[in-house]
């Protein structure tokens, strides 16, 4: 091994060696002034050789959630312009309220979100154009389509910022997007598992709250139903542990989040201080090295979303003076919007008896106690 | 080994250098593309089995099959216990398996 021989007794470095000593030497100087003047493009094209393997990853997933929205509704469709609206609709976007002066932001952003909804769910309609099919199919095709949207965005989104930086030549624009690239994978790997869920109509991890207080009321006379008590959203009245528990859960079995927030404030309105405590079921993002289905008890409002329900019932506890307690089940954002896993589903058992352990130590028998199940009713009536 | 034998034989072990450095630069590229956190990895990822788990109202007994359209939790699927012959009703749906597995 010559080069090793010369690398250990030096002579590589010296001047006037054979000729492959020469011509290493040589590759070593222009190398050096190679990396010194071009490194940062060099470093340039690397990066954006490897953002463009995420775009197509991105471009792939996209498409594959599009194909899978799309079979999914021309299976109902009677609509022959079926492709039309879905492009529309998946190019459709919101513009959120000015929020300069914040004062009544909460009911103007509830109105732009409550008109979207709807305007999402009658396209939707439209592009089945199908009598046969029931609301509750409509809803949860409408949160399949919605999550396709999204996976668009997130495409458009990475890809505005790849080209930025191919057009500007910037190596600071295609290192954030770098820095981003494993996350926005994170993010499209969820949606696409949410097109699947939402295709087959089945439980989502986000429907634990839904599915606790569904197992709460089995095997329980329920004394008053109220369904659409408000949009959306169902009230059940049942007398248990010697107190009258009202449960609130969004209406199932199609893909569906209600309102809650909406239906505890018009309880506790009606009720004032009669209402002796609120204890909500949602589940919750775990951080990472926190295990799947591990249970955490809280207090506050455990509801997510843009933060109108959040809102809503943050005030009227604090009007009445009602004690807010939070149960949540841990998951990873995967797993909150693809199919439930055996190991989340459960779990339920262990949260009614907290739910009964909390009833017990913070109310007196005769007492009102409020349990609202927050998620995505999605396969859970 | 007979072209090794003709080269070491005819060649000397200068042809060695040469074929070390370029497998350290082979091997440099294999680090730095195949390396670089995000990888070329099919992100597609199944579509997960869905299972049915089905409970006996009078029994108890629970029995589990495939996920078929129109399934909802409490729903009852006029299917008879394979126990006692009682009525069943959706208990549980869900995936045995995380739809993709994490290294976490």
């Amino acid at each position: 091994m010559v080069l090793f021989q010369k690398v250990i007794s030096g002579t590589i470095l010296q001047l006037g060696g054979d000729t492959s000593s020469i011509i290493i030497q040589t590759i070593y100087i222009l190398l050096f002034f190679v990396l010194i003047f071009f490194g940062q493009r060099i470093q340039l094209q690397l990066t954006l050789m490897e953002l463009g393997n995420v775009i197509g990853q991105l471009d792939r997933m996209r498409r594959r959630g599009r194909e899978e929205a799309l079979n999914k509704l021309k299976h109902y469709s009677k609509n022959d312009k079926l492709e039309d609206i879905f492009n529309r609709v998946i190019d459709s976007f919101v513009i959120m309220p000015e929020s300069m002066d914040p004062s009544g932001i909460i009911r103007k952003l509830e109105h732009i979100m409550d008109i979207r909804e709807t305007r999402f769910v009658n396209d939707v309609k439209k592009m089945i154009n199908n009598d046969d099919v029931s609301e509750s199919q409509v809803k949860t095709m409408s949160n399949m389509v919605e999550a396709s949207m999204a996976l668009n965005m997130l495409y458009k989104i990475a890809l505005h910022y790849y080209l930025l930086a191919k057009k500007t030549n910037s190596y600071f624009i295609a290192a954030q997007l770098q820095m981003q690239a494993p996350l926005i994978l994170s993010f499209a790997k969820a949606y696409l598992q949410a097109v699947y869920a939402f295709r087959d109509g089945a439980p989502v991890g986000d429907g634990i709250g839904p599915l606790v207080v569904k197992k709460f009321l089995e095997g329980k006379k329920i004394t008053k139903l109220k369904e659409n008590y408000v949009k959306d959203t169902s009230l059940y009245e049942i007398n248990h542990l010697n107190r009258r528990v009202l449960v609130v859960k969004a209406k199932g079995p199609g893909g569906n989040v209600g309102k809650p927030g909406e239906a505890i404030k018009k309880v506790i309105n009606r009720m004032k201080k009669d209402v002796k405590l609120v204890v909500m079921i949602d589940a919750a993002l775990k951080l990472e090295g926190e295990k799947s289905g591990s249970i955490a008890e809280g207090v506050g409002a455990a509801i997510g979303g843009i933060g109108v329900e959040k809102f809503k019932i943050e005030e009227v506890v604090t009007k009445y003076n009602v004690p807010l307690y939070a149960i949540i089940i841990k998951m990873s954002l995967i797993e909150a919007i693809s199919i439930m896993s055996k190991k989340i589903a459960n779990v339920y058992s262990e949260v009614i008896d907290r739910i009964e352990r909390v009833i017990k130590e913070e109310t007196n028998e005769g007492d009102t106690v409020i349990v609202a199940g927050i998620g995505n009713t999605v396969g859970i009536p | 080994m007979n072209i090794l034998n003709y080269l070491l034989q005819n060649q000397g072990t200068q042809w060695l250098d040469y074929l070390l450095i370029i497998s350290i630069v082979i091997a440099i590229f294999a680090f730095m593309f195949g390396n670089r956190g995000v990888r070329r990895a099919n992100y597609f990822g199944k579509p997960p089995e869905i299972h049915t788990e089905l409970i006996c109202i009078e029994c108890g007994f629970k029995e589990i099959r495939k996920f078929s359209e129109g399934d909802y939790v409490g729903k009852e699927t006029g299917e008879k216990c394979k126990k006692c012959g009682g009525t069943t009703r959706i208990n549980l749906i869900y995936t045995l398996t995380s739809p993709i597995e994490e290294k976490s």
